[in-house]
């Protein structure tokens, strides 16, 4: 191949990365950059393919080169990666969860079934957790563009900074409302029927009944395990919010509490069906992985947070 | 293999914003790619052709430069020089690195290393 060629073929895919704007323009004016360099090597002498090659290297892959005319944009602003890693783990590990509950509470007559259903689940858990990270990708992108066109630099003040609070110490109205409300959903997912017939006043149509019948198996065996480490926690928030603030040990509760309620979530989701609906059944599994999923992530920063906490805590609190 | 490595990384990082001073400087008179990165040369300042020649569109896009193609001898040429806003900007970047440098020199004697 001559230097001309080589040289053509470099200017081409150097151009074909620009906008169609600047194309011609950059691509003329690198052909003759490039030849007065080629000059310069090749002192008294016609340029040979060696020295176009080793000239070309110097100003780097094609790629790398076009790359350099535009200022870099982020597609995920520095700021941001942690938030988009941490929701993307989140949400993939909660499909995951998912699709093996849903793999294992399939009904299926023979292996052969079972494999097609496995494949099928597998096939869909790979397309929805392209889509989500996916649809994450596309939401910070477009946040950090609105970020840039529309910076709040010029009209931040100190002063609008939040106050400065203690980790510890938590807000009892807020944990009082937080217990209340968790109270009455798990009392509702405890029974449901009874809910509808409470608040639908004994008319609740057998469908919906039939809708949020519990599985006899999760019943007897899982069901009570959940509710006891549901309840577990609640007491535990409970006895935080009477106390005013997180404490050593309260802290280490709850980090077991959290990881056994995964494991308990895991359970429930892998070994059989929740409710006998379908429907409901793949409903619920999907609540219980995102939000064993978020527990993971929370218990994750919980361990890993243990030395600055205790560090930054305001002297006497341990 | 580390300290070769920091050393590399913390040089470019400290070369990168000498680097559009110093193209800056040479743009007072009209100049295209390859005969400012001589210039650049004769002069200590060695840049390499694939940072500075995108550098000059780069400035160009910011509305620090005008450019102007031009056919002397040889192929056609595109010539860059400072504008006004160029030239303003340019005052402006020297003097705060004259500023720059005088605390550098004094921060670095005063530490007798």
């Amino acid at each position: 191949m001559s230097p001309q060629d080589l040289v053509e073929r470099y200017v081409q895919d150097v151009a074909r990365r620009l906008p169609h704007s600047m194309r011609n323009d950059v691509a003329t004016e690198l052909r003759s950059l490039i030849a007065d360099g080629l000059t310069e090597r090749a002192v008294g002498r016609a340029p040979n393919p060696q020295d176009a090659s080793d000239f070309l290297i110097a100003l780097g892959s094609p790629e790398s080169f076009a790359v350099r005319y535009s200022a870099p944009a982020p597609i995920i602003d520095a700021g941001d990666l942690r938030m988009f890693g941490k929701l993307s783990v989140g949400l993939v590990i909660a499909l995951g969860v998912l699709a093996l509950g849903v793999i294992s509470s399939s009904p299926h007559a023979d292996n052969d079934q079972w494999r097609v259903i496995a494949a099928s689940v597998t096939q869909d858990f790979i397309d929805a957790s392209l889509k989500v990270l996916g649809f994450l990708l596309v939401v910070f992108w477009c946040v950090g563009i609105v970020r840039r066109h529309h910076p709040h630099d010029a009209a931040w003040s100190p002063k609008s900074l939040p106050p400065a609070r203690d980790p510890d110490r938590v807000s009892r109205g807020a944990y009082i409302a937080a217990i209340t409300a968790w109270t009455i959903g798990f009392l509702v997912l405890m029974y449901p029927v009874v809910a509808f017939n409470l608040m639908l006043g004994a008319h609740v149509p057998p469908a919906l009944s039939q809708l949020f019948a519990y599985d006899e198996g999760f019943s007897q065996t899982r069901a009570p395990v959940l509710w006891a480490v549901v309840t577990a926690s609640l007491m535990l928030i409970a006895w935080v919010a009477a106390e005013g603030r997180w404490r050593k040990p309260t802290r280490q509760i709850s980090v077991a509490l959290s990881g056994i309620f995964c494991l308990v979530c895991a359970w429930v989701i892998v070994l059989g069906p929740v409710f006998t609906a379908p429907a409901t059944d793949q409903a619920m599994k999907f609540a219980l992985a995102v939000i064993a999923g978020l527990t993971i992530i929370d218990v994750w920063q919980q361990l890993r947070g243990v030395a600055p906490r205790g560090l930054n805590a305001p002297v006497g609190v341990h | 293999m580390v300290e070769v490595d920091s050393f590399g990384k913390l040089e470019l990082e400290l070369r990168r914003g000498a680097i559009v001073l110093a193209a800056l400087s040479q743009l007072r008179s009209a100049q295209y790619g390859y005969s400012l990165r001589q210039a650049l040369a004769e002069r200590g300042m060695e840049i390499d052709e694939g940072t500075l020649y995108p550098l000059l569109r780069r400035l160009e896009a910011q509305g620090l430069l005008t450019s102007e193609w031009r056919i002397e001898s040889g192929p056609p040429r595109r010539y860059y020089a400072l504008n006004a806003e160029g030239r303003k900007l340019y005052q402006k970047l020297l003097k705060s690195w004259r500023r720059l440098n005088a605390v550098m020199e004094s921060l670095t004697s005063e530490g007798g290393v």
